[in-house]
Parts: structure tokens; sequence; C-alpha cells
């Protein structure tokens, strides 16, 4: 970087620049949150904050959940999106979606954001909007026409959550039946 | 779950439902076209290697056929599903996430076939319960699940539109 008394010239992508706020608003979402929070696509190295993030959240050891969606992430050829989130070097949210065309009936190019989640003591500091906002602009850039979720309406946290990021009911029903009353 | 061949019995006997073959995937299409009017070689393919093709005991992707007849239809419907444990939080559960049917054969137990017998897959692997996602505007699919006892659960599906 070249310093000019007061003045700084970034010579070299990601060093830091005066941000020009008398610019039009960028095509995407949450900027800023994006720009305070490092977001970067996940890696097998994550996997053992995946886990203990999870743990912190859920209170249930979902390891062989996580390995698996990772390995999917990493090696499968669906295409899917993984994220990760970093505060100070250390990973502090993720989120993992897929792209689909076709399942339930739905014929427009899908993603389904399947796992999410921020560590508890990282909250309210723009790690998820920043995950959201990262994910989205990836989507997008994959063409992408709608992102969906499944959540259980008494997560009222992540209710209001995915609210404030602009999702809505969708015109799907969710059915389902204890198997034992099956045939 | 790649070995389980169902033939059904009593008013449906000449029903069997068994796990897709690489030669059913032209008639699955064909099937597909038929009701939505949409060619989607490639999603019938990947659909195939992923749920038939893999060696994977908690994904399934069954075909029901006539059986033991000449039927002009080589396949009368197809079923598709997988165990998905954790997927939005939620405790394992087996999903169905496509199913059809022949229009000239439905009525006639397809259907309830294949889904009892993904039911029972299900069951072998463990879940303990069933879901699926139906569309406010499917009448077919939402009196066809509705009879097989099926109702509105805790779970919401949310949508945002990418612009």
């Amino acid at each position: 970087m070249i310093e000019h008394a007061r003045l700084v010239i970034p010579v070299q992508v990601g060093e830091a620049a005066e941000i020009n706020y008398g610019g039009p608003a960028a095509a995407d979402f949450g900027p800023l949150a994006r720009d305070r929070i490092l977001v970067r696509t996940m890696t097998e190295s994550d996997l053992p904050a995946l886990i203990m993030i999870d743990r912190r959240i859920t209170g249930r050891d979902r390891s062989a959940y996580f390995e698996r969606k990772l390995a999917e992430a990493l090696h499968e050829s669906d295409v899917r999106i993984s994220i990760v989130a970093e505060r100070d070097g250390v990973v502090v949210g993720f989120i993992m979606a897929r792209v689909d065309v076709g399942e339930f009936g739905r014929v427009e190019t899908t993603a389904v954001m399947d796992t999410i989640g921020v560590h508890p003591d990282y909250r309210n500091l723009g790690v998820g909007r920043a995950l959201i906002s990262q994910l989205l602009i990836n989507l997008m850039t994959l063409r992408v026409e709608y992102i969906r979720t499944e959540i259980d309406w008494r997560e009222r946290d992540l209710l209001r959550f995915l609210d404030h990021s602009g999702f809505r009911p969708s015109q799907q029903l969710c059915f389902e039946r204890l198997i034992e009353t099956a045939a | 779950m790649a070995s389980m061949t169902a033939i059904i019995t009593a008013e449906k006997s000449v029903l069997a439902v068994r796990p897709v073959r690489p030669a059913d995937i032209p008639h699955v299409i064909a099937l597909d076209k038929q009701i939505t009017g949409l060619v989607k070689r490639e999603y019938w393919q990947q659909a195939f290697e992923r749920y038939a093709a893999r060696e994977a005991r908690d994904r399934s992707f069954l075909v029901a056929e006539a059986h033991g007849t000449k039927s002009r239809t080589p396949i009368l419907g197809f079923i598709i599903g997988e165990v998905r444990a954790w997927e939005f939080g939620s405790a394992p559960c087996g999903w169905v996430f496509a199913l059809s049917v022949e229009p000239r054969a439905r009525l006639r137990g397809v259907g309830q076939a294949l889904f009892e017998a993904i039911s029972a897959e299900f069951k072998a692997a463990g879940v303990r319960s069933v879901r699926t996602m139906v569309a406010r505007g499917n009448r077919l699919h939402l009196a066809f699940f509705r009879s097989e006892g099926m109702m509105a659960g805790p779970y919401l599906q949310l949508e945002k539109e990418l612009d």
C-alpha cells in the first residue's frame, strides 16, 4: 500500500480503500455486514468448528451429520454452496445450501438452505447477515431464482432472522405422518 | 434399500413395486413430461445416479409396474425419497419428494402401493415419520396425501425470490 501524507492508495485487491458512500447502492444484500466479517468457502478443516458451534446451539453431538454434509459439499457433483464466517480468525458461523431443480415438483431453479448456525457468543454482531448476504450473491451468480428453507414454527429467533432477511411463507405445505400408523 | 420387491396383495394383486432400473429412466422422463409438460432428462438421470445407482441405504427410487401381465405402459408410477437427518434442525425422518402415477392407472392403488413401499423402507432405515411438501394449489397431491393420513406438521417453508 502506498501512503501519501493522509491519502492511502490500495495497490492490491483486498487492501483497505475508502468507501464511496455517495455512489449508487450496490446490487447485493447487506454489504456493511459482509464488509465487517470475513466470509469464505467452507473447507474440510472447518469441520471441528462446525460441530462445536452446532453443539453449543442444539446441545447435541451431530458430528456424523456434519461429516456427511461436508463430504457432499466437497466431493459430490451437486451444486452446493457452503460458507463460513470468521471473526478474529475463528469460525463463528456457517451456512450450507444446495441448488435443486425439480424437487417437490418445482420447476424454478431453487436453492435449499438446509443448515445454518451462528456461535451463541457472536450473535447480534451481523454474522448471520453477512453469511446470508454472501450466500445470496453466490446464488445470483448461479442464476438461481429462489431460495427456500424449512423451519419449525417454534424456532422464533431463527424465524425473526429469516423474516428480516426477506424470507416469506411459500405456497408449499409440509405434511407429515408417523410411520407406525402407516401400512 | 435397493433389494426390495413388493408384490401388493388383494385388489392390487397386479401391482409390483421394485427399485428403479436404468431402462426405466426413459419411461420416468416420459411420464413426468406427460404430467408436467416438461422434459427434464438431465434431472431424472441425476436422480437415478443419486438415488438408485449409488449404494445408499437411506435413499429410495421405486417404480410400480403391472405384475405378470403384458401392460401397454412399462411403468405405472414412481416415487423417490430419502432419509434426511438434521436438515433444518429436524430429527431424522423420511422425505418423499417425487411421486407420479400414470393418469390412466389412477384410482387403482398405484400411488398407495408406492407410498406404502417407501414408508416401509423408511421404517426399515430406522425413522419414525415421513414428510413431504405439497403445493397449495395441487389438489391431486393434496387429496392423495391427506387420504394417506398425512397432516400439516410443525415445519413451515419459507422462500425468497432472488431479483
